[in-house]
């Protein structure tokens, strides 16, 4: 133990330092998000703000589910909504694109390249630029007010195809003619060798999939005319952007702040190791 | 059962102007330990893989057990293949890495088992079956990786430079393991090295391939003694053959390898070709291995014309024997002496070749004489 302390460098120490001092800088809006929830009305406008609570209360959850029991549709169909979109959105996601990934990087075929080029070209649209379009399809389609017109947008992740070709193809073609020698069929390859060496991968799309369905308000505003079929983020937003200039909603505002968040820490903290190892694995092969 | 047969086999890629593999044409026999030899980029794994299914054939026809095999995919063809790198699935424990072949074919649970322990037996890993890929050291990973291929049983063996990965011990043993192992199981062998060791030590037969093109299919011995051409000849050996440029001459019914320096006798198994093909008699290349160069301090009571004076550039000493490299001319031959003949840098000496053991080739083509001449 001692040796190994000897050897750590001034350098590393440094670096040490500087990190750790990051994380917590980083850390602080969650600290303040998880103490805001709960802090009661005077505090929330306590001028200089204070980023710990010091009188918790549960009273903001209160005047929140208050809230939403009052509302046309219950509190609870918007979590159920957003709960279903975003465990389809995921699994879907996950499949296509694992699908994609993998065919597009160990198979050669006509147009492959073009195909790709396309997948990164269409990386660089602002969501908002393909709005209308979308809109267009999904009414095109007939698939307003239904969880497919909430899954379809997010359907084709270029991101998570783009990420995956790159893990994928690090994958050595060895191997794949080992299955095929053996005796897997191209699903057999896929399911037994290529799915589970891509977990780290999964994972890192998993997370930002579900951050980016969890928070979407879009499908739930443009595509969604029924107020049963919207989701809980839609819901929020909306109190939030009713709360904006009025005083007695801060505290709702606070709590459904935090209930938000609340998933995304959970997916993150559960697929995080994997997501760690992506990184250690793309620098070596 | 396990008989292969390349009928004219070519493969093109695509945007290149030569195939990688070119008219190859051979048949291998059922319990054949056959070794694809050659330097990088000849061809030989691109053969295998061919053989393996893996590349699609574009022109001639291969045959596995008499049946046309071309269009049949990997799985179909009773096939086991073991790569450079092992390929060992590394979400799998050995266990599983091994059974997947049988669990794909669908055999029986218990059947599985205990050819997984069999196997395991064999080879020694019996304790290992529980870890994952990661976990063991690459003499170990090579053991699965032959394991997953035994324990499937096929008509073929097929292996990649399975041995490449090792380090120097570990491939001698791993080697005479495979050789053992051939002979216990008495499949066909399809072997594909860079190493020229390796296939002497290996192969029941070896083919030698340059540029996509067999250049020589023989025995190990008769490869070594008799190399089809210079490229054979310059390949198999180590150190390599030493080549003399010159010309050959008929002089009162006797032939004689003339340059500027030596004028050497040439052994009658040549005179047949010379006399059968006059046109050969004109330039040509004299190969000489290390050990049939003779190296002496003083002028024996040999004969005058054979030998020449030279002098000793470096000394190289295996241990078993000692490498040293002279000077005849412009030219550097290395010879083989005992060990214990130590020579000094620079030191003058008379060389000599054993004549019935050296070789000639067409200085243009490259094409072995006694080769031509048996043909004739």
């Amino acid at each position: 133990m001692l040796r190994k302390l000897r050897s750590v460098t001034p350098f590393q120490v440094m670096l040490v330092t500087i990190f750790t001092a990051l994380a917590a800088f980083m850390s602080l809006p969650i600290i303040f998000i998880l103490n805001h929830a709960f802090k009661p009305q005077n505090e929330l406008f306590l001028f200089p703000p204070r980023f710990l609570v010091q009188n918790p209360t549960m009273r903001n959850f209160e005047s929140l589910i208050l809230h939403a029991s009052n509302a046309t549709v219950p509190f609870t169909r918007y979590l159920f909504n957003s709960l279903i979109v975003a465990g389809l959105t995921l699994g879907t996601v996950i499949i296509v694109s694992t699908m994609a990934g993998y065919v597009l990087a160990k198979y050669q075929f006509h147009f492959k390249q073009l195909i790709l080029a396309l997948i990164t070209l269409s990386l660089m649209f602002a969501p908002e630029t393909v709005g209308i379009p979308r809109y267009l399809i999904i009414s095109g389609l007939g698939i307003n007010n239904t969880y497919f017109g909430h899954i379809l947008p997010a359907l084709a992740s270029p991101i998570a195809v783009f990420m995956l070709v790159g893990f994928i193809s690090q994958i050595p073609g060895e191997l794949l003619e080992a299955a095929k020698i053996d005796g897997a069929s191209h699903l057999g390859i896929f399911a037994k060798i290529v799915l589970p060496l891509s977990t780290p991968a999964i994972a890192t799309i998993s997370i930002f999939t579900f951050q980016g369905v969890w928070g979407d308000v879009e499908t739930s505003t443009l595509f969604m005319q029924e107020e049963t079929m919207r989701t809980l983020a839609f819901y929020v937003n909306s109190l939030l952007s009713g709360l904006q200039n009025s005083v007695a909603g801060q505290n709702m505002a606070a709590a459904a702040g935090l209930l938000m968040f609340v998933p995304n820490l959970i997916i993150f903290l559960l697929f995080q190791r994997r997501v760690l190892e992506t990184m250690v694995h793309s620098g070596i092969k | 059962m396990g008989s292969i047969t390349f009928s004219h086999v070519y493969k093109h890629y695509k945007g290149e102007s030569r195939p990688a593999v070119n008219d190859f044409h051979l048949s291998i026999e059922e319990g054949e330990f056959l070794v694809l030899v050659g330097p990088s980029g000849c061809g030989k794994s691109t053969t295998l893989r061919m053989l393996a299914g893996l590349e699609e054939i574009t022109e001639g026809d291969l045959y596995i057990d008499e049946k046309f095999v071309n269009y049949v995919s990997p799985k179909d063809r009773d096939i086991a293949m073991v790569f450079q790198n092992y390929a060992l699935y590394p979400n799998l424990s050995v266990y599983e890495n091994i059974a997947l072949g049988l669990k794909l074919r669908k055999t029986a649970k218990h059947e599985i088992e205990l050819r997984v322990n069999r196997v395991a037996k064999i080879l020694e890993i019996s304790h290992l079956l529980e870890r994952k890929p990661s976990q063991l050291s690459g003499g170990q990973k090579q053991r699965v990786a032959l394991g997953r291929a035994i324990a499937r049983e096929p008509q073929v063996f097929l292996m990649d430079e399975p041995l490449s990965n090792l380090d120097a011990k570990l491939r001698a043993q791993t080697r005479a393991e495979i050789i053992k192992l051939q002979s216990d199981l008495k499949r066909t062998m399809v072997y594909v090295t860079h190493d020229q060791v390796e296939a002497m030590t290996m192969g029941t037969r070896i083919v030698v391939m340059k540029d996509g093109i067999i250049q020589q299919v023989a025995p190990p011995r008769q490869l070594y003694d008799e190399p089809a051409n210079l490229f054979v000849a310059g390949f198999i050996g180590s150190p390599q053959m030493n080549f003399l440029a010159g010309s050959l001459v008929r002089e009162n019914g006797s032939y004689y390898f003339l340059n500027k320096r030596l004028k050497l006798l040439v052994p009658e198994r040549y005179h047949r070709h010379f006399t059968a093909k006059p046109g050969s008699l004109r330039n040509c290349v004299m190969g000489v291995r290390p050990e049939h160069v003779l190296l002496e301090r003083e002028k024996a009571e040999l004969l005058e014309d054979e030998f020449s004076r030279c002098f000793v550039e470096m000394t190289e000493v295996t241990g078993a024997d000692s490498y040293v490299y002279v000077k005849v001319g412009d030219k550097t031959v290395i010879g083989r002496t005992e060990p214990e003949t130590v020579f000094e840098k620079e030191e003058k000496l008379v060389i000599g070749f054993n004549m019935n053991k050296v070789h000639f080739f067409d200085e243009e083509t490259g094409v072995s004489l006694a080769a031509g001449g048996n043909e004739a």
